[in-house]
């Protein structure tokens, strides 16, 4: 899939974030963006590495688990990044 | 008018037990406020048995295990490779954060408000912990995590957990049988540690008070002869029907030793304990249908007979015969059993069992096929013994047949205690020294304020009632 076609709304918007794969690029709901390094499955929680926040810097390099509600939209598949 | 009958006399726990004749009132096994009592007192304190590591080989991996009636997550940790055990509730609201019996997973997330516990317990991660309209990030993640057990130990790969921070070591716990358990843990060529357990647990319910298998399992050889005879005369054993199931310890040959009943009333530990008279272990004797099994493990018990060649082969687990680990534990070689309190007339029966890690697939099949046969749901001593516990508990609970006690009374005042280890009485190896332990056990539990009433925390304890 392309990034555009990682859709996280809409009725099969549940299902996409389950099956988010390892790699992704992501943009966060408050700006951050990061790295998709793990994904439990359930639906709920992806784990992210945050490679850039302009809010708070610091937070580069961090590794968070991310809430579906706030993770934004998927930037790119990380191949071409 | 008809009054309603509020006092029954001396209702003291101890008034239950009749030390002098040996008898144990009918009331420990039916009544509620009894029950919940053990929950608190016992279960709550005890050191319980969770499983075996090889059930969680890989960073992640976790089973669900239970410390009396309650569900622990037993998981091996992603990053420092250490297993642990946690209450399966989650801390905001207590819904079970993993209802799956096994598994790996990365986090465990509990499906009803999103708290999401690591790998080590601790809180991960929460929805809207940092939206200003919600916990804006207000929650102190660090005194959130799961509820940790009090101790947690791995011997020999069996591993085992305590609530009570306070308790004795585990070592300390089980006294003269953590002998009986590293050697069960043992390969049949003496490899430490040397087993693997098949899995899933097997597991089923049955309608009894725990302590009606718990407490009469190991050692109650009189129960062989009837319940098991025509399983026995069957010859279901992995045998060529050269000898019975009930004949297992003819494969000792002609080994000399002395069998007893132990049971040890400071601990509440008991059951089989051999007395081996000379070094090294017995001649192996084929007993095995299927090709190739016997040649392996003729092969294993040479090796053994080099690691034991100038030492005397401890008193149970193997050749020794099965033993309990208060409270509700029965362990040998190839079995693991326990019975966890589900309510008062309800008990769920858990069994594990091992093979040598080494061992070909054909005589992991074997023994796989062998332990199905003889043990679990569908093996046919089990369904012997379930078919006692199935109705002990229904015919115990009547007005009339609750005023009438138990005869425990097998070997009353003739056990010898050991000079070595104070409480642990021998006796006979057909009385039932080994119950009666369990219940100078149980009453210095229901008892005792905490552990420091308690043997061994307490060295000057002396819990034995008869």
């Amino acid at each position: 899939m392309t990034s555009s076609e990682y859709n996280l709304g809409g009725s099969r918007g549940a299902e996409t974030f389950l099956n988010l794969p390892v790699g992704l690029k992501l943009r966060l709901a408050n700006g951050a963006t990061g790295e998709l390094i793990g994904n439990p499955g359930d639906g709920a929680f992806v784990l992210v590495r945050i490679d850039e926040n302009e809010k708070d810097p610091s937070q580069v390099g961090n590794e968070e688990l991310v809430f579906f509600n706030d993770v934004k939209e998927v930037i790119s598949d990380g191949a071409a990044s | 008018m008809a009054n309603i009958i509020t006092a029954r006399g001396d209702r003291s726990l101890a008034s239950l037990i009749d030390g002098k004749n040996g008898t144990v009132s009918r009331e420990l096994y039916n009544n509620p406020d009894i029950f919940e009592q053990e929950q608190e007192q016992i279960y709550s304190r005890c050191w319980l048995f969770l499983g075996h590591e090889s059930q969680l080989p890989n960073p992640g991996d976790f089973i669900v295990s239970r410390m009396g009636t309650e569900e622990v997550l037993v998981v091996r940790d992603r990053k420092d490779h250490k297993i642990r055990a946690f209450l399966n509730s989650c801390a905001h609201r207590g819904m079970k954060v993993c209802r799956y019996d096994q598994g790996n997973a990365l986090v465990f997330t509990c499906p009803f408000h999103a708290w999401t516990y690591d790998t080590q317990g601790k809180l991960a991660g929460l929805a809207y912990q940092h939206a200003e309209n919600s916990y804006n990030g207000e929650v102190d993640r660090a005194q959130w995590g799961l509820y940790e057990v009090g101790q947690f130990k791995n011997y020999y790969g069996s591993l085992w957990a305590t609530w009570d921070k306070n308790a004795p070591s585990f070592e300390d716990y089980v006294g003269p049988f953590a002998e009986g358990i590293r050697y069960d843990c043992e390969a049949s060529d003496g490899e430490e540690a040397g087993i693997e357990v098949f899995t899933p647990f097997q597991k089923w319910r049955l309608p009894s008070n725990w302590k009606v298998p718990a407490f009469s399992s190991s050692t109650d050889l009189t129960h062989g002869a009837m319940t098991h005879r025509s399983v026995n005369a069957a010859a279901i054993g992995p045998d060529r029907g050269t000898m019975s199931g009930g004949e297992r310890h003819k494969r000792r040959g002609d080994w000399p030793s002395d069998r007893y009943a132990v049971g040890d009333h400071n601990l509440g530990h008991g059951g089989n304990w051999t007395v081996f008279e000379k070094t090294g272990v017995p001649e192996y004797m084929d007993s095995w249908f299927e090709a190739g099994v016997d040649e392996y493990f003729r092969e294993t018990q040479a090796k053994k007979a080099e690691k034991y060649k100038d030492q005397i082969l401890p008193p149970h687990g193997h050749e020794g015969g099965h033993f309990c680990v208060f409270p509700n534990f029965i362990m040998d070689s190839w079995r693991w059993r326990w019975w966890h309190p589900h309510s008062v007339g309800v008990v769920e029966r858990w069994s594990l069992f091992g093979v040598d890690k080494a061992a070909p697939k054909h005589v992991k099949d074997a023994v796989r096929h062998y332990v199905m046969r003889y043990n679990g749901p569908t093996g046919t001593t089990e369904s012997d013994d379930m078919e006692n516990w199935n109705y002990v508990q229904q015919a115990s609970m009547g007005a009339i047949a609750r005023k009438h006690a138990y005869y425990f009374a097998n070997g009353l005042g003739r056990g010898e205690e050991s000079q070595q280890y104070p409480g642990l009485v021998f006796n006979g190896s057909h009385t039932e020294e080994a119950h009666r332990a369990r219940f100078s056990r149980w009453l210095a539990f229901m008892e005792a304020g905490s552990w420091e009433d308690l043997y061994p925390i307490n060295k000057t304890a002396r819990h034995r009632l008869w």
